[in-house]
């Protein structure tokens, strides 16, 4: 890493119809919004010469999120304000960025340092509480479940992947909170994760055919403590 | 009766999970017109899916024209992919433009652009997946006005039936007029049958209703159309032609899309029209005469676009982008511009007989991973009747000069069923691919990873309206096969050399539609009505269907395709014209079958194509072209 580049963390919603926008879809468009704000961003060298810009993991097409962070490394200190006003005019109104802030150049990438997430499901009307806990549970015990990635059969880890659930009803709908820890092996994807789930005990039907969900939070795991995206923001870099 | 306009996004919300690519359905992209008030509303529809249409140039234009005019705003719609369909007709959903979510039946003008022949079973799908009457005659008054545009609609006599105009050559000015008209008389309460007869008086404008089709002695069995009733309409319609490019917005699209697109970059469009002359190509006919924009005006465009848009990459779009006289300056210019922040300049295509080093340089801040030449024909023999000028010289100038380059990776397009060609010009083709490697070895050198090499591209020619080749009939398959398999048989056994042939049946159904009088109608329909759609997508072409479609309507593909028609013939298109000449064609004919070449009136004296005197234009050209 080039210790002149300044690291400007941004976080930033991914909400209503862009939910639908695939990883590569977003990170073009956001870095399309980047080239429209004019801020002064780094490109790497070499033969392709891309913005040097880091992502956090990929949501699934149609999840959408609270709580989205990118890094953007620059060759000028811009102060994080204007940045964050620019690039704020020059977004889609549903991914528009609402906080950055300098952190430090050493840390690690994003991608694999947020490696903590929480996640919001509408499971529907119709289905108790009590069946969603007996549902994980079986599948816990079972250990792992296949999963379509595009073409591929993927094997996932539960145990690897789940750290916790809550059920509470919002309106008519059941709702599930799931905590997911990103493996050695990638991310828990929610929906499937529930899917297999409710299949292990045999009531895949009971479940929408669509599935609402969100990713509410992201943190790092540090030795048992979450910590904020931000919290690692060092002063020293602010003006 | 016109259906009514209402945001229906929320029916096919739910669907957006169960489909391919969501993102082809959800609008709101940058720089999309949000503000779609009307009252008066056009759709421009691109039958074929988003990735494809969204990148199409001539759409793009004519929509920020459209929604610049006051009171006129203009939508987008696309044809959505299978899976969606079968969705929409499963839950009756009718299609929807994108901007506001409107059914496309509820707008008072919807057109359609025509880029190739086979996007005309899309169209069809996409009217009756909006509930629009396929047939024109068969709309209602309150139905919307449908049209038409594109490269396509040189021969638009066998979709006639379902267009109520067609506008030919330019759309900026023609569609504005167009719109309006229909506008003030749909206002004034005035009938749809006297609407149409006002389109028919602006130039340009091409109201198929208002012809018969005759067939005669001196006609092709296609047959001829001329006015139905005299004075209705004109007997010919000429083209409508932007005298001064630089009057008009080099930068066509300002959407950036979220999916990527088959052109997923900065467009700007650097001259309209080539004088080139190659006999085989209908653009290099219908796009006359040649006029360049001044390089201030594309730098500037060029840099208040990237601003704007946020592209990474800018391409300098037109048929030939090397031709222009400033084209060297442009791309220093550019390069100064772009360079610090990563940005890409970008040329469609190069030019064998000007391949210098200049280019090299421009071409390779674009960093492509091949570079493409377009030989077209494999002798010096057979280039003259094409003709193309290029020489053996030239193509091995550019070869070795990309070579040393930097280029590994050589792309070469020709096309196969050229008239008079023989088994020769058909191992021409292997032996250049040979030579050109044996080059970039010389260059590179021998080495397993040198990494050289070179892939051949085989089309079939598609004899096509206002080309010299119009009189022609195509290649028979049988025929094409067996020239297919002698040039793989002849090409070396050599991994870095790769051919492919395009499929002879595809062509086979372009040919015949490019061909064809009203009659040709008949045959899409039920092409379509057996299911045929995405024709031009090889996973969703069948052939098989074609044939039984055609057998149906009492046709034979083959027949019609390989027709050739007599010189003298009165063709079913002479009545839409870009205004080149018949004499000037018919001399081009004639000259190709001695393999006499005509030269590029951009460099030297007029050819009398008969475009400059019957439109009152000129070639405009800023600089010198050598
Ligand atoms: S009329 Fe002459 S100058 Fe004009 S396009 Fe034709 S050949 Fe060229």
């Amino acid at each position: 890493m080039k210790s002149d580049l300044y690291r400007l963390r941004f976080a930033y919603p991914k909400s209503s119809r862009l939910a639908f926008l695939s990883h590569l879809e977003l990170s073009s468009t956001i870095g399309r919004s980047i080239r429209r704000a004019g801020l002064p961003f780094a490109v790497s060298q070499g033969f392709a010469r891309r913005m040097r810009i880091q992502f956090t993991s990929a949501l699934p097409v149609g999840v959408s999120s609270k709580a989205e962070y990118f890094d953007l490394f620059l060759s000028d200190r811009l102060d994080a304000g204007v940045a964050l006003e620019r690039l704020s005019r020059t977004a889609p109104a549903a991914l528009r960025p609402f906080e950055a802030r300098y952190v430090e150049g050493s840390l690690p990438a994003l991608e694999a340092w947020l490696d903590r997430s929480s996640w919001l499901l509408d499971l529907g009307p119709g289905l108790d509480g009590n069946v969603v806990d007996e549902a994980i549970a079986a599948l816990c015990e079972q250990g792992s479940f296949t999963s379509m990635r595009g073409e591929k059969e993927k094997m996932v880890d539960v145990r690897a992947g789940y750290v916790a659930h809550g059920t509470a009803r919002e309106d008519e709908s059941l709702m599930l909170g799931l905590e997911t820890l990103l493996g050695p092996n990638g991310a828990l994807r929610p929906e499937a994760f529930i899917r297999a789930a409710f299949a292990c005990i045999g009531h895949a039907d009971a479940l929408p055919r669509y599935l609402r969900c969100e990713r509410t939070a992201q943190h790092h795991l540090d030795d048992g403590t979450l910590v904020d995206p931000f919290q690692l923001s060092s002063t020293q870099f602010v003006d | 009766m016109r259906a009514e306009r209402k945001d229906c996004f929320h029916l096919i919300e739910p669907l957006l999970p169960l489909v391919e690519k969501p993102s082809r359905y959800i609008d709101h992209e940058w720089g999309v017109c949000e503000e779609q008030a009307g009252p008066f509303h056009v759709c421009m529809v691109y039958a074929d899916v988003y990735e494809i249409g969204q990148a199409n140039l001539g759409i793009a234009i004519l929509y920020n024209e459209i929604n610049r005019l006051e009171g006129i705003s203009c939508e987008r719609a696309y044809l959505p992919w299978i899976d969606m369909i079968a969705l929409l007709r499963e839950r009756g959903i009718p299609l929807l433009s994108l901007e506001s979510a409107a059914p496309l039946a509820s707008f008072d003008v919807v057109g359609f652009t025509l880029a190739h022949e086979l996007i005309m079973t899309n169209v069809l799908e996409v009217l009756d997946l909006a509930g629009i009457p396929q047939l024109g005659r068969e709309r209602a008054e309150g139905d919307p006005i449908v049209i038409a545009g594109g490269p396509s609609a040189w021969n638009a006599e066998p979709m006639a039936a379902a267009f109520d105009a067609v506008l030919l050559g330019d759309g900026e000015t023609s569609i504005k007029d167009a719109c309006m008209r229909i506008r003030d008389l749909r206002a004034s309460g005035t009938s749809r049958a006297e609407i149409l007869r006002a389109l028919a008086a602006i130039p340009g404008v091409y109201v198929p209703s208002l012809y018969k089709e005759v067939v005669d002695a001196g006609s092709t069995r296609w047959g001829y159309a001329v006015p139905g009733e005299p004075g209705t309409a004109p007997e010919v319609v000429y083209k409508r032609c932007e005298a001064d490019l630089s009057a008009t917005e080099p930068v066509a699209a300002t959407i950036v899309p979220y999916l990527e697109t088959v052109h997923d970059r900065l467009s700007i469009e650097v001259l309209r029209g080539c004088t080139r002359g190659c006999r085989f190509c209908q653009a290099g006919m219908t796009y006359r005469p040649v006029r360049e924009r001044p390089l201030g005006q594309i730098v500037e465009a060029a840099s208040r676009a990237l601003a704007a848009c946020g592209y990474d990459e800018v391409s300098l779009s037109s048929l030939s982008t090397t031709d222009h006289s400033q084209c060297t300056e442009m791309l220093r210019e550019l390069s100064k511009l772009v360079d610090d922040a990563g940005i890409r300049v970008s040329l469609p295509s190069q030019r064998l007989d000007s391949f210098g080093v200049d280019m090299a340089a421009a071409a390779s801040a674009g960093r492509r991973s091949s570079l493409t030449f377009a030989p077209e024909a494999g002798t010096q023999r057979l280039r003259d009747v094409i003709n193309k000028n290029v020489t053996e010289e030239d193509i091995e100038h550019a070869a070795s000069t990309a070579f040393q380059n930097g280029w590994r990776k050589i792309k070469l397009y020709y096309m196969m069923g050229l008239p008079t060609e023989t088994d020769e010009d058909i191992i021409a083709i292997a032996e250049t691919a040979n030579r050109m490697l044996e080059i970039g070895r010389e260059v590179v050198g021998r080495g397993r990873r040198s990494g050289v090499s070179i892939s051949v591209s085989v089309a079939v020619l598609v004899p096509k309206a206002y080309t010299a080749f119009q009189w022609c009939g195509q290649l028979p398959p049988d025929e094409v096969r067996r020239r297919q398999q002698l040039l793989l048989a002849c090409a070396p056994r050599d991994r870095a050399i790769r051919i492919s042939c395009h499929d002879a049946h595809s062509s086979l159904v372009e040919a015949a539609l490019s061909k064809m009088g009203r009659a040709g109608f008949g045959l899409i329909r039920e092409a379509w009505r057996r299911g045929c759609r995405f024709d031009a997508w090889t996973s969703q072409f069948s052939y098989g269907t074609w044939v039984e479609a055609a057998r149906a309507v009492g046709l034979d593909l083959e027949d019609i395709a390989t027709e050739r028609f007599d010189l003298d013939a009165r063709l079913p298109w002479e009545h839409t014209s870009p205004a080149v000449s018949k004499g000037f064609l018919q001399r081009e004919w004639r000259r190709a079958c001695a393999g006499i070449t005509t030269g590029d009136c951009t460099m030297a004296s007029c050819e009398g194509c008969g475009v400059c005197p019957i439109l009152g234009v000129a070639n405009v050209i800023q600089g010198v072209r050598s």
